[in-house]
Protein backbone atom coordinates (compact mmCIF):
# COMPACT_ATOMS: atom_id res chain seq x y z
CA UNK A 1 0.00 0.00 0.00
CA UNK A 2 2.61 2.33 0.99
CA UNK A 3 4.44 2.64 -2.38
CA UNK A 4 1.21 3.87 -3.82
CA UNK A 5 1.04 7.30 -1.27
CA UNK A 6 2.82 10.04 -2.95
CA UNK A 7 4.90 10.32 0.41
CA UNK A 8 8.48 11.28 -1.48
CA UNK A 9 9.22 15.04 -0.78
CA UNK A 10 6.86 14.28 2.84
CA UNK A 11 7.19 17.99 4.45
CA UNK A 12 6.97 18.08 8.25
CA UNK A 13 3.72 19.96 8.33
CA UNK A 14 2.47 16.63 6.02
CA UNK A 15 3.24 14.51 9.06
CA UNK A 16 2.13 16.20 11.32
CA UNK A 17 -1.29 17.16 10.12
CA UNK A 18 -1.44 12.88 8.93
CA UNK A 19 -1.06 12.13 12.43
CA UNK A 20 -3.69 14.51 13.55
CA UNK A 21 -6.29 13.09 10.99
CA UNK A 22 -5.39 9.77 11.91
CA UNK A 23 -6.26 10.64 15.55
CA UNK A 24 -9.49 12.16 14.57
CA UNK A 25 -10.47 9.24 12.31
CA UNK A 26 -9.60 7.49 14.83
CA UNK A 27 -12.24 8.91 17.05
CA UNK A 28 -14.90 9.16 14.59
CA UNK A 29 -14.38 5.40 14.44
CA UNK A 30 -15.72 5.42 17.99
CA UNK A 31 -18.57 8.20 17.84
CA UNK A 32 -21.54 5.57 16.52
CA UNK A 33 -23.67 8.94 16.42
CA UNK A 34 -21.31 10.57 13.89
CA UNK A 35 -22.25 7.58 11.88
CA UNK A 36 -18.38 6.90 10.54
CA UNK A 37 -19.35 5.23 7.07
CA UNK A 38 -21.73 8.12 6.19
CA UNK A 39 -19.67 10.87 7.34
CA UNK A 40 -16.39 9.56 5.73
CA UNK A 41 -18.51 8.97 2.51
CA UNK A 42 -20.02 12.45 2.34
CA UNK A 43 -17.07 14.21 1.09
CA UNK A 44 -16.04 11.42 -1.37
CA UNK A 45 -19.06 11.56 -2.68
CA UNK A 46 -18.70 14.94 -3.64
CA UNK A 47 -15.39 14.23 -4.57
CA UNK A 48 -15.77 12.00 -7.00
CA UNK A 49 -19.29 12.93 -8.45
CA UNK A 50 -17.74 16.17 -8.63
CA UNK A 51 -14.42 15.23 -10.69
CA UNK A 52 -16.03 13.23 -13.15
CA UNK A 53 -18.57 15.73 -14.10
CA UNK A 54 -16.64 18.77 -13.79
CA UNK A 55 -14.71 17.29 -17.03
CA UNK A 56 -17.86 17.09 -19.24
CA UNK A 57 -20.93 19.61 -19.82
CA UNK A 58 -22.61 18.94 -16.53
CA UNK A 59 -20.21 21.30 -15.03
CA UNK A 60 -22.64 23.78 -14.21
CA UNK A 61 -25.03 21.20 -12.65
CA UNK A 62 -22.90 20.34 -10.01
CA UNK A 63 -21.99 24.35 -9.55
CA UNK A 64 -25.15 25.71 -9.26
CA UNK A 65 -27.79 23.32 -8.26
CA UNK A 66 -26.22 21.56 -6.36
CA UNK A 67 -27.46 18.25 -7.72
CA UNK A 68 -24.37 15.89 -9.03
CA UNK A 69 -25.41 13.55 -12.13
CA UNK A 70 -23.69 10.59 -11.78
CA UNK A 71 -21.64 9.35 -14.77
CA UNK A 72 -21.25 5.34 -14.73
CA UNK A 73 -17.49 5.76 -14.30
CA UNK A 74 -18.33 8.10 -11.10
CA UNK A 75 -20.92 5.73 -9.91
CA UNK A 76 -18.11 3.21 -10.11
CA UNK A 77 -14.93 5.24 -8.33
CA UNK A 78 -18.03 6.03 -5.75
CA UNK A 79 -18.09 2.13 -5.23
CA UNK A 80 -14.51 1.26 -4.98
CA UNK A 81 -13.89 4.50 -2.20
CA UNK A 82 -17.08 3.34 0.13
CA UNK A 83 -15.68 -0.55 -0.35
CA UNK A 84 -11.74 1.70 0.47
CA UNK A 85 -13.41 3.29 3.19
CA UNK A 86 -14.26 0.08 4.55
CA UNK A 87 -11.07 -1.30 4.64
CA UNK A 88 -8.86 1.05 4.63
CA UNK A 89 -8.19 3.68 7.58
CA UNK A 90 -9.74 7.09 6.04
CA UNK A 91 -6.85 8.69 5.92
CA UNK A 92 -5.21 5.53 3.99
CA UNK A 93 -8.81 5.61 2.05
CA UNK A 94 -7.96 9.59 1.38
CA UNK A 95 -4.34 9.09 0.38
CA UNK A 96 -5.29 6.27 -2.10
CA UNK A 97 -7.79 8.17 -3.26
CA UNK A 98 -5.18 11.62 -4.40
CA UNK A 99 -2.82 9.01 -5.47
CA UNK A 100 -5.09 7.85 -8.43
CA UNK A 101 -5.52 4.84 -6.55
CA UNK A 102 -9.92 4.46 -7.56
CA UNK A 103 -10.45 5.64 -10.66
CA UNK A 104 -8.77 7.24 -13.61
CA UNK A 105 -6.00 10.29 -12.39
CA UNK A 106 -8.71 12.95 -14.33
CA UNK A 107 -11.29 12.08 -11.82
CA UNK A 108 -9.35 11.43 -8.48
CA UNK A 109 -7.62 15.19 -8.84
CA UNK A 110 -10.19 17.15 -10.20
CA UNK A 111 -12.60 15.46 -7.55
CA UNK A 112 -10.90 18.31 -5.24
CA UNK A 113 -12.26 21.09 -6.89
CA UNK A 114 -15.99 20.35 -7.47
CA UNK A 115 -15.72 18.53 -3.90
CA UNK A 116 -14.77 21.35 -2.18
CA UNK A 117 -17.26 23.52 -3.58
CA UNK A 118 -19.75 22.18 -1.47
CA UNK A 119 -17.48 22.98 1.77
CA UNK A 120 -15.36 25.47 2.21
CA UNK A 121 -15.04 28.19 -0.22
CA UNK A 122 -11.06 28.52 0.43
CA UNK A 123 -10.36 24.79 -0.84
CA UNK A 124 -11.89 24.93 -4.17
CA UNK A 125 -8.81 27.60 -4.70
CA UNK A 126 -6.45 25.31 -3.72
CA UNK A 127 -7.59 22.20 -5.71
CA UNK A 128 -7.31 25.08 -8.61
CA UNK A 129 -3.99 25.55 -7.31
CA UNK A 130 -3.06 22.07 -7.14
CA UNK A 131 -4.65 20.56 -10.37
CA UNK A 132 -1.24 20.72 -11.91
CA UNK A 133 -0.46 17.50 -9.91
CA UNK A 134 -2.85 15.43 -11.76
CA UNK A 135 0.23 14.93 -14.37
CA UNK A 136 2.90 14.61 -11.52
CA UNK A 137 0.71 11.88 -10.18
CA UNK A 138 0.58 9.96 -13.55
CA UNK A 139 4.60 10.92 -14.25
CA UNK A 140 5.22 9.38 -10.93
CA UNK A 141 2.25 5.78 -11.05
CA UNK A 142 2.48 5.48 -14.04
CA UNK A 143 -1.34 5.23 -14.38
CA UNK A 144 -2.53 6.20 -17.57
CA UNK A 145 -5.95 8.45 -18.05
CA UNK A 146 -8.19 6.32 -19.48
CA UNK A 147 -8.08 3.51 -17.46
CA UNK A 148 -11.05 2.20 -16.38
CA UNK A 149 -10.48 -0.95 -14.17
CA UNK A 150 -10.02 -0.42 -10.49
CA UNK A 151 -7.44 -2.90 -8.88
CA UNK A 152 -8.60 -4.44 -6.52
CA UNK A 153 -5.62 -6.38 -4.88
CA UNK A 154 -4.73 -2.67 -4.02
CA UNK A 155 -6.51 -2.94 -0.89
CA UNK A 156 -5.25 -4.35 1.73
CA UNK A 157 -7.60 -5.19 5.64
CA UNK A 158 -6.91 -2.67 7.58
CA UNK A 159 -6.61 -3.70 11.81
CA UNK A 160 -9.70 -2.35 13.06
CA UNK B 1 -18.17 20.92 27.33
CA UNK B 2 -20.29 23.15 24.51
CA UNK B 3 -19.19 22.59 21.31
CA UNK B 4 -18.66 26.37 19.07
CA UNK B 5 -19.17 24.51 15.69
CA UNK B 6 -19.67 28.48 13.70
CA UNK B 7 -16.70 29.20 15.95
CA UNK B 8 -14.33 26.19 14.94
CA UNK B 9 -15.43 26.67 11.39
CA UNK B 10 -14.42 30.05 11.02
CA UNK B 11 -10.81 28.86 12.33
CA UNK B 12 -10.67 26.08 9.93
CA UNK B 13 -11.44 28.45 6.87
CA UNK B 14 -8.70 30.24 8.48
CA UNK B 15 -6.20 27.43 8.45
CA UNK B 16 -7.31 26.58 4.96
CA UNK B 17 -6.21 30.27 3.44
CA UNK B 18 -2.70 30.02 5.70
CA UNK B 19 -2.24 26.73 3.60
CA UNK B 20 -3.47 27.98 0.52
CA UNK B 21 -0.89 31.30 0.76
CA UNK B 22 2.20 28.58 2.01
CA UNK B 23 4.67 27.34 0.47
CA UNK B 24 3.52 23.43 0.66
CA UNK B 25 4.23 21.68 -2.60
CA UNK B 26 0.70 20.96 -4.37
CA UNK B 27 0.32 17.96 -3.46
CA UNK B 28 0.66 18.28 -0.08
CA UNK B 29 -2.05 21.24 -0.38
CA UNK B 30 -4.05 18.52 -1.83
CA UNK B 31 -3.81 15.94 0.59
CA UNK B 32 -4.53 18.12 3.70
CA UNK B 33 -7.44 20.31 1.44
CA UNK B 34 -9.29 16.57 1.98
CA UNK B 35 -8.50 16.60 5.65
CA UNK B 36 -10.10 20.16 6.08
CA UNK B 37 -12.99 18.86 3.92
CA UNK B 38 -13.23 16.03 5.92
CA UNK B 39 -12.75 18.10 9.44
CA UNK B 40 -15.63 20.84 7.81
CA UNK B 41 -18.06 17.64 7.36
CA UNK B 42 -17.89 16.56 11.06
CA UNK B 43 -18.31 20.36 12.17
CA UNK B 44 -21.54 20.18 9.67
CA UNK B 45 -22.74 16.61 11.24
CA UNK B 46 -22.06 18.46 15.06
CA UNK B 47 -24.13 21.32 13.83
CA UNK B 48 -26.90 19.20 13.45
CA UNK B 49 -26.69 16.90 16.08
CA UNK B 50 -29.13 16.97 18.91
CA UNK B 51 -26.59 15.58 22.11
CA UNK B 52 -23.29 16.46 22.21
CA UNK B 53 -21.27 13.77 23.89
CA UNK B 54 -17.76 13.26 25.02
CA UNK B 55 -16.74 10.76 22.07
CA UNK B 56 -18.09 13.78 19.96
CA UNK B 57 -15.41 15.85 22.13
CA UNK B 58 -12.73 13.51 21.05
CA UNK B 59 -13.42 13.93 17.19
CA UNK B 60 -13.39 17.78 17.69
CA UNK B 61 -10.02 18.33 19.52
CA UNK B 62 -8.00 16.98 16.72
CA UNK B 63 -9.39 19.99 14.40
CA UNK B 64 -8.58 22.53 17.13
CA UNK B 65 -5.10 20.85 16.81
CA UNK B 66 -5.25 20.91 13.26
CA UNK B 67 -6.19 24.42 13.63
CA UNK B 68 -2.94 25.23 16.28
CA UNK B 69 -0.52 23.22 13.75
CA UNK B 70 -1.39 25.12 10.56
CA UNK B 71 -1.84 28.59 12.65
CA UNK B 72 2.11 27.97 14.36
CA UNK B 73 3.51 26.93 11.45
CA UNK B 74 2.30 29.42 8.35
CA UNK B 75 1.12 32.93 10.32
CA UNK B 76 4.88 32.18 12.02
CA UNK B 77 6.25 31.93 9.11
CA UNK B 78 4.11 34.47 7.27
CA UNK B 79 5.49 37.08 10.08
CA UNK B 80 9.04 36.45 8.81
Amino acid sequence: MSQMLPTQGTSLYQMMSRSIFEKCSEALRNTPTLQTLALAAAPGLMMFMGGVTMDSMYTSDIMTEGGPRVTEAGAMAYKQYIAGIEKLPLLDAIKHGVAGGYESLGTNIAMAGAGAAHGLPVLALIAKAASHIEKFMRDKFGVSKDRQQIQEADFTPAPR
Amino acid sequence: MRIEVQERTKRLEGAAKLLLDSQESAEVKAEVALQINVYHTILVQLEGAPDRTPDMEKVVEPIDEFCALTERTFAAARRH
